[in-house]
């Protein structure tokens, strides 16, 4: 197995464990969450929460409409294949709360359309 | 011939006539007005009733674009031609008759701008000759009977055409350049997806426009280090400095696309930078360029030859989408999502947007590459500054309200030019006064024109694009009727300095619908000028910004500024009516007030205006007599005046000297109405003088010395003659004489 190595789809640092030394403790790789704030956003403030830790906090949110994205967070480590993703517009007393399986992608966009957040799971994602 | 054989006649050339008949008759018809003036316009009609190939959809619409004809007639050439884009219409529910030897179309017409009274069409679209030349008679009949008819023939069967020039960045020059895609790459598609190899060219074929793409590709060297990605305000500057056409008359059908290395937010694939939604201002013409990044991560499996997997088919798939989406933002299109169609199977949606709701791999199964049919009707029918490149901005509605020639255009060589120009900034409350110039283009031949340029005379229509996008046009609060004034502009080929031109100023703060320019932001103003033998000029868009209040003393006047009794003072130049007294009082207090400002100059001049000029009213309703109330003052005008003498002194911009030339000639008309000729003369050639040094037109100079020297001094001396200064009294020669244009 020396000198297998695997690579991490959602881009994290990872490391082979048959290349480690023996004794060495070795650790799992931890996949990246990307979240996307896309379209139906106008000047809003917007929380993001990552397994219960705030990871985005900010007002003015505005969808560019010319690629259908408002902001790209950066990337949050997440431990194992789920996590759980609240998006919450206080000022719009707008909430919602996703179970992510990152088995199925890393990428999450999130859309706010007709009064209710909505998101999906992707392996890859593009804007244009 | 007996009845059976007259029967059988008829039934062979009935044959005939349907073997003869085209596979279709959709396209683009061309044709000029037959009745009631025959060829003083000219109709490009497109006609969308069958199918033009076995994949391009058939929308069931009629539309068209109306243009004026001008034939400028020279001796011994032949006639230049321009034509000016008046309006755009379709009709939604063509009822088709069809016939053995041709087919009849009509319905009720809906225009996209301006008020009409109700219109239908019919048209007649036959076929006749071996081989069919198609061609359609068309009738358009308004309320009321009256009738305009055209004489078109068929002479394409697209419905527009597109020019695209496609540069290339030097890190991502290799092949592929342009997308190519073989519906068979990719395993994901249609069950019933007709097989085809498709371009951008021949997507757009299908959807309708014929897209020609210069086979020229420039260069552009993006090495320099540390240069990693590209923000829209440097892709802006690239399509400046590298599209041929961006010089050019705009809106215009043609593009600029620029295959490039990557983006500042490297998930962009694509995108279209020429808008102000991207971050650009570009100064009235949007929708003319866009960027394909090759280096995002979609196209990392894209190959020159066949893909050999799947990997390599959709990343080829993907190429050919962006280009096409990218390409398809020029053409005023929204994001599908953004137009109410979040399920659109079209090239303006996104796979993983449309797979959000309708589940994974869904996208690709079902898109049959191919626009939705309300993007179809809008590429192919919609009004023509809602497509065309340059025209209205993206996702704007704005020209939907506008009135009837606020979008006209010009094409091709105008005997005329007019141009609208003034300063660029105006402060808040300072009277909007602009420059209507018209000027002869003709190198060899005069032109005849009407020089009453006052909207007040109906000849000129101008049109103000407010700051949220709405356009109305100028309603003046006087209409004046009267004979026209003419003018003869010389050649510019033979004329002095200036003679080609004819200029006015216009006041355009206030009028009819009360002020036009009371918000702060940008301005767009356009005039189309209607001449003698129906000639037709319109103006480029002139771009003027109106400051913001810099103080709340500005902002607290402006209250008091802005109501109809200011409004109609400043119009009528100065008033000494009791009823408008109290904008009197406004106006002397912020004359007052800002008299170091150019609103100060302003308002001071039109209050010295109404004060230089007897006043008479009727005091006694009993007696219906006009009395004079008020004497002319020319001496208070004076006093009125004079920080406005000094402040345009000291401006040497050239954009003031039309306001230094104004305030002196109405100094010089109050000094000799006072008694002083000689202090009119004396600012008179102060003004000539400075005019000079400004570098402004020798014939406009001359007009004011040649005032001055007309009267006598200070120490009361006689007026300067031409002979006495030695200048030759006879005019310059000329090589021969120059031609009338008809």
């Amino acid at each position: 197995m020396a000198g297998l190595c695997a690579i991490v789809q959602a881009g994290a640092t990872a490391e082979c464990k048959a290349c480690r030394p023996q004794g060495e403790t070795t650790e799992l790789p931890v996949p990246d969450l990307r979240v996307y704030l896309t379209d139906g956003f106008a000047d809003d403030h917007v929380v993001v929460s990552v397994d219960g830790r705030t990871v985005f906090d900010q007002t003015g949110i505005t969808t560019k409409k010319m690629i259908g994205l408002a902001r790209q967070l950066p990337p949050v480590p997440v431990p194992g294949d789920k996590a759980r993703v609240e998006v919450k517009l206080p000022e719009k007393n707008l909430a919602a709360t996703f179970d992510v399986d990152l088995s199925k992608g890393s990428h999450v966009p999130v859309t706010l359309e007709n009064g209710r957040l909505t998101h999906s799971v992707l392996s890859r994602i593009g804007f244009m | 011939m007996d009845s059976y054989e007259t029967v059988k006649a008829e039934a062979s050339s009935a044959a005939a006539a349907q073997a003869s008949r085209p596979l279709t008759v959709s396209g683009l018809y061309q044709g000029d007005m037959m009745l009631p003036q025959p060829g003083r316009f000219e109709l490009e009609l497109r006609v969308d009733i069958d199918p033009r190939n076995l994949i391009s959809p058939v929308m069931n619409r009629v539309s068209g674009d109306l243009f004026q004809v001008t034939r400028t007639n020279l001796p011994g050439q032949p006639p230049q031609i321009s034509r000016t884009y008046i309006e755009s219409w379709i009709v939604d529910r063509p009822v088709i008759t069809p016939s053995t030897d041709h087919i009849d179309v009509t319905g009720t017409v809906r225009y996209w701008l301006g008020t009409h009274p109700a219109t239908t069409v019919a048209l007649r679209i036959s076929w006749p000759g071996s081989p069919p030349a198609v061609g359609a008679e068309v009738t358009f009949t308004e309320t009321g009977g009256s009738a305009r008819k055209y004489s078109c023939r068929r002479i394409s069967d697209a419905f527009r055409n597109v020019n695209i020039e496609i540069d290339v960045c030097s890190s991502v020059n290799t092949l592929p350049l342009l997308p190519s895609y073989d519906t068979s790459w990719h395993d994901d598609r249609p069950a019933d997806l007709p097989h085809r190899v498709m371009t951008i060219e021949s997507i757009y074929e299908e959807a309708g426009v014929r897209v020609t793409i210069d086979p020229t590709h420039t260069v552009v060297d993006d090495s320099a280090a540390q240069f990693q990605s590209w923000t829209t305000a440097e892709l802006h500057d690239a399509m400046e400095t590298h599209f041929s056409q961006v010089g050019g008359t705009w809106p215009n059908w043609q593009m600029w696309g620029l295959m490039a290395g990557a983006f500042e937010d490297s998930l962009v694939g694509g995108i279209m930078f020429d808008t102000a939604a991207a971050g650009i201002s570009s100064a009235g013409s949007e929708r003319q360029g866009f960027a394909v990044f090759r280096k995002h991560e979609w196209f990392n499996g894209l190959v020159k030859e066949a893909p050999q997997n799947q990997e390599q088919a959709q990343a080829a798939r993907q190429f050919l989408y962006t280009w096409v989406h990218e390409a398809g933002h020029a053409f005023n299109f929204l994001h599908a999502w953004d137009k109410g169609r979040p399920d659109s199977l079209s090239w303006m949606n996104y796979d993983w947007r449309y797979e959000q709701r309708n589940g994974d791999k869904t996208f690709w199964k079902r898109f049959a590459f191919r626009f939705d049919d309300d993007e179809l009707i809008h590429l192919r029918h919609g009004n023509r500054a809602s497509v065309i490149m340059g025209g209205d901005p993206w996702s704007s509605g704005s020209h939907l309200e506008a009135p009837n020639l606020s979008m006209s255009q010009i094409e091709g060589k105008a005997a005329l030019e007019l141009i609208v120009r003034s300063k660029g900034y105006f402060d808040l409350m300072e009277p909007v006064i602009v420059e209507l110039r018209l000027r002869n283009l003709l190198s060899d031949a005069s032109v005849m024109i009407d020089k009453r340029l006052q909207p007040e005379y109906g000849g000129v229509a101008i049109y103000i694009q407010k700051p949220d996008g709405h356009v109305i046009q100028y309603d003046p609060v006087i209409c004046a009727i009267g004979g026209p004034e003419m003018l003869m502009l010389a050649a510019a080929g033979y004329a002095e300095p200036g003679r080609d031109r004819y200029s006015r100023e216009i006041f355009l703060s206030y009028g009819s619908s009360s002020f036009y320019f009371d918000q702060p932001g940008d301005y767009r103003i356009r005039a189309v000028y209607q001449g003698p033998g129906d000639v037709l000029i319109p103006s480029e868009a002139h771009r003027i910004r109106i400051g913001a209040p810099v103080s709340k003393e500005i902002d607290r006047a402006a209250q008091d500024y802005f109501t109809d009794d200011v409004g109609l003072t400043l119009y009528l130049q100065g008033s000494r009516s009791p009823h408008l007294a109290k904008g009197v009082r406004v106006l002397e207090g912020l004359a007052d007030q800002f008299k170091t400002t150019e609103l100060g100059a302003k308002v001071a001049m039109t209050l010295a205006n109404g004060v230089s000029q007897p006043f008479y009213r009727m005091q006694d309703p009993q007696s219906q007599k006009m009395v004079r109330t008020s004497n002319a003052d020319p001496d208070q005008a004076l006093a009125m005046t004079e920080s406005a003498l000094k402040l345009y002194r000291n401006d040497t911009s050239k954009s003031a000297n039309l306001a230094y030339s104004r305030v002196v000639q109405r100094r010089a008309d109050y000094h000799e109405e006072a008694g002083n000729p000689g202090q009119a003369k004396q600012e008179l050639e102060t003004l000539a003088q400075d005019l000079t040094a400004r570098g402004a037109n020798a014939p406009a100079v001359e007009k004011y010395q040649r005032r001055a020297d007309a009267l006598p001094d200070s120490n009361g001396k006689p007026p300067v003659t031409p002979q006495g200064r030695g200048r030759a009294a006879a005019p310059k020669k000329r090589p021969r004489a120059p031609k009338r244009a008809t």
